[in-house]
């Protein structure tokens, strides 16, 4: 089975070439597996240990996963897991062959992104223009919310291609704010 | 001493304290009584609590620190005694008095105490009356411009303006030169006016990289007052604790001797009884300077209470009973290093923003010398209303380099998935050589920050191959948008829902 893998973690984004054999039996809980990653063929032993926990031994070394979804209001939550292992956070989309490629993956550094307000708030300021290069955690605007002023920033590099709010609008979680590309 | 104990208390707060509270109370067989909020009603203090009653909705000026609604719940709950907690009314003497009026005992101290330590200028007046050592400035509010440039001039720069109704890093400004004071000057009083209804203003001397040690004191209700060490609180984010430790890396026996003797002859003069803590600033010659005086138990305690050996909560209620002291001042003794990180819902990487929302994983760490005090739990939704603490991570160590060590494991340890928290900032802290070594002052955590402590990790190709494998075998088990934990739920659903629940106030409060 040969699936393909956007993987993205802090600033860096990549795609990689996973083919699994066996087949992974939707029944089974746990089993060995080989694997060929980008061309690196390797065996590991798995085992979902609690929902959405997986235990990994990948020659004798012993790691955890948690897998869940991103939090209400990210951007493309449907189409994405966050990947924890030890102490990193990793989004993950797997993208299913047998499912029609949808247009740019959710995660892609070069896919448009529509940075959406995380909780409810109010827009104090605006800090780039239609149009702005913004590097990566570049200052977007100012959102009052929980009491306190605080700068939202931009989560990679890229070009404000639009902005949908104004100062003084109020926001509530997964409004639309800036788009970037 | 035959004092009869309560048989029921009532916590005026919630979260992480009210259950730390409550704890206590179920230890001394005593019914606790909680109050909620409309969104707190799945709190973790409500469940944990024997009795529960709603105070209003979110917004705490309706609900927690409604005095009138927590009198009534005490009335009809039967409770005896009302702790207050840390913040929301702890502090204020109208609240006590209402309490004691009402017939309730006031878990805290004298209501004259709570005064007279209030007032920032009144505090620092007193002090310098009786010939006790403050930092530099004035005690009197200066009214206007004017004269706080005489003053500022007088005292010698740097200095520092701030709010005399304040706290929590709220209305200070840092001025290091006369041409930046006149707007410093406005910007201070109209933070201080937004956040405390109060735009008066003093001025202290600002003290080059000062260490921030604070005195524990405990006294009776019979006048025996002693000093239970001290604690390091000088690791702050933009004036606010974010790290504690006991005790000081700083302090030796001789210091401790001089500053706890120094926070009893100043508890003293404020007629204390209960818990409290007399703040000082120690500057590079350890000098040491009254800060300001904190009339109720603290965020940080639990680092008091792992060296010690003392339930500071219990004491509180044994000596608001009428209990006399347990212990004289020279049967206390220090054992080991204890160290306290607050875990607050904020997102380091994106300048510590607020992060509320549901906490779909949550372990936290367990093993040797470690304690969480949680206000959260697993499933729980964090509301934006609120101070955004979760918990407090405490280890303890048989001396500062196990703890730091034991600190480092449990917070490898801690799992929260579903909001951000500064939990890995604090990874990078522990693994600061500064930090290791015990070098800090309050401007720590911010030159860090400048620094860079927050900046990626470098790649890891095994660690990638995991997450990759393991989002594989979901996503064949389980499709390819569906993984097992939990449901999930579209973003047009959630924001539509959230704004029926009308979370943001679009009527006049």
């Amino acid at each position: 089975m040969k699936l393909t893998i956007t993987l993205q973690h802090g600033s860096r984004t990549s795609e990689r070439q996973l083919e699994l054999s066996p087949p992974v039996d939707v029944a089974a809980n746990s089993g060995p597996l080989a694997y060929v990653l980008d061309q690196e063929a390797g065996e590991a032993d798995w085992a979902e240990v609690a929902p959405g926990t997986y235990s990994i031994l990948i020659g004798g070394r012993s790691y955890e996963a948690q897998v869940t979804s991103p939090p209400a209001g990210a951007p493309a939550r449907d189409l994405c897991r966050v990947v924890t292992v030890g102490t990193r956070h990793y989004r993950v989309e797997v993208h299913d062959p047998r499912r029609r490629r949808t247009a740019g993956s959710a995660v892609a550094a070069n896919g448009p992104q529509e940075i959406v307000a995380p909780m409810p708030g109010k827009i104090v300021k605006l800090l780039v223009a239609e149009n702005q290069e913004v590097g990566q955690g570049g200052a977007l605007l100012v959102i009052e919310a929980m009491k306190m002023q605080n700068e939202l920033r931009a989560p990679r590099a890229g070009r404000v291609e639009k902005i949908y709010v104004v100062p003084g609008k109020g926001v509530e979680t997964g409004s639309r704010l800036v788009r970037l590309v | 001493m035959g004092v009869e104990m309560f048989r029921k208390v009532l916590i005026a707060n919630r979260g992480e304290i009210a259950v730390r509270v409550m704890r206590a109370c179920r230890e001394m067989d005593i019914r606790t009584v909680a109050v909620y909020s409309d969104v707190d009603r799945k709190a973790l203090h409500v469940r944990y609590a024997d009795e529960a009653y709603p105070i209003g909705p979110a917004f705490s000026s309706e609900s927690y620190l409604r005095i009138d609604r927590l009198i009534a719940v005490a009335r009809r709950s039967g409770a005896e005694a009302i702790h207050p907690g840390y913040g929301f009314l702890a502090e204020n003497p109208e609240f006590a008095r209402a309490c004691a009026e009402a017939g309730f005992v006031f878990i805290g101290p004298p209501v004259a105490a709570m005064e007279l330590m209030g007032s920032k200028t009144a505090s620092r007046r007193a002090l310098r009356q009786a010939g006790l050592p403050v930092v530099p400035g004035t005690d009197r509010n200066l009214e206007t411009l004017e004269e706080v440039e005489r003053v500022a001039g007088e005292i010698g720069y740097p200095v520092m303006l701030k709010a005399s109704a304040g706290g929590g890093g709220k209305g200070l400004r840092l001025v290091f030169a006369p041409e930046e004071l006149a707007s410093a000057y406005r910007d201070a009083r109209s933070e201080a006016q937004n956040a405390f209804n109060d735009p008066t203003i003093y001025l202290e001397k600002y003290l080059e990289r000062p260490r921030h040690i604070e005195i524990q004191i405990l006294g009776d209700q019979h006048g025996n007052l002693i000093y239970l060490g001290e604690r390091e609180c000088s690791l702050q984010r933009r004036h606010q604790k974010v790290m504690e430790e006991c005790p000081s890396p700083l302090v030796d026996d001789d210091l401790r001797r001089r500053m706890g003797k120094m926070a009893v002859r100043i508890g003293k003069l404020a007629g204390y009884f209960n818990a409290g803590t007399v703040e000082f600033l120690v500057d590079q010659k350890r000098e040491f300077y009254f800060l300001e005086m904190n009339t109720r138990l603290q965020v940080e305690h639990p680092v008091t209470e792992m060296v010690m050996g003392i339930d500071l909560v219990k004491e509180q209620l044994r000596i608001a009973a009428g209990e006399p002291l347990r212990w004289r001042q020279k049967e206390v003794r220090l054992r080991g290093a204890a160290l306290e990180c607050r875990i607050y819902a904020e997102d380091p990487a994106n300048n510590f923003f607020p992060s509320p929302g549901l906490i779909q994983r949550l372990q936290a760490p367990r093993g040797p010398g470690i304690r969480s005090d949680s206000g959260v739990y697993e499933g729980w939704t964090v509301p934006l209303e609120y101070d955004p603490l979760l918990a407090k991570l405490v280890v303890w160590g048989n001396d500062r380099a196990e703890a730091v060590a034991r600190l480092r494991r449990a917070l490898s340890e801690y799992e929260v998935l579903g909001i951000k928290t500064t939990i890995p900032f604090f990874r990078r802290v522990v693994d600061h050589p500064d930090f290791v070594a015990g070098r800090i002052d309050t401007g720590f955590i911010d030159r860090a920050l400048a620094e860079g402590i927050l900046s990626e990790d470098e790649p890891s190709a095994e660690l990638e191959r995991v997450a990759v494998l393991a989002a594989a075998l979901d996503a064949s088990r389980h499709g390819p948008g569906h993984p097992a934990l939990p449901a999930r739920e579209s973003a047009w659903k959630t924001a539509g829902r959230d704004a029926l629940l009308n979370r943001w106030p679009t009527r006049g409060t």
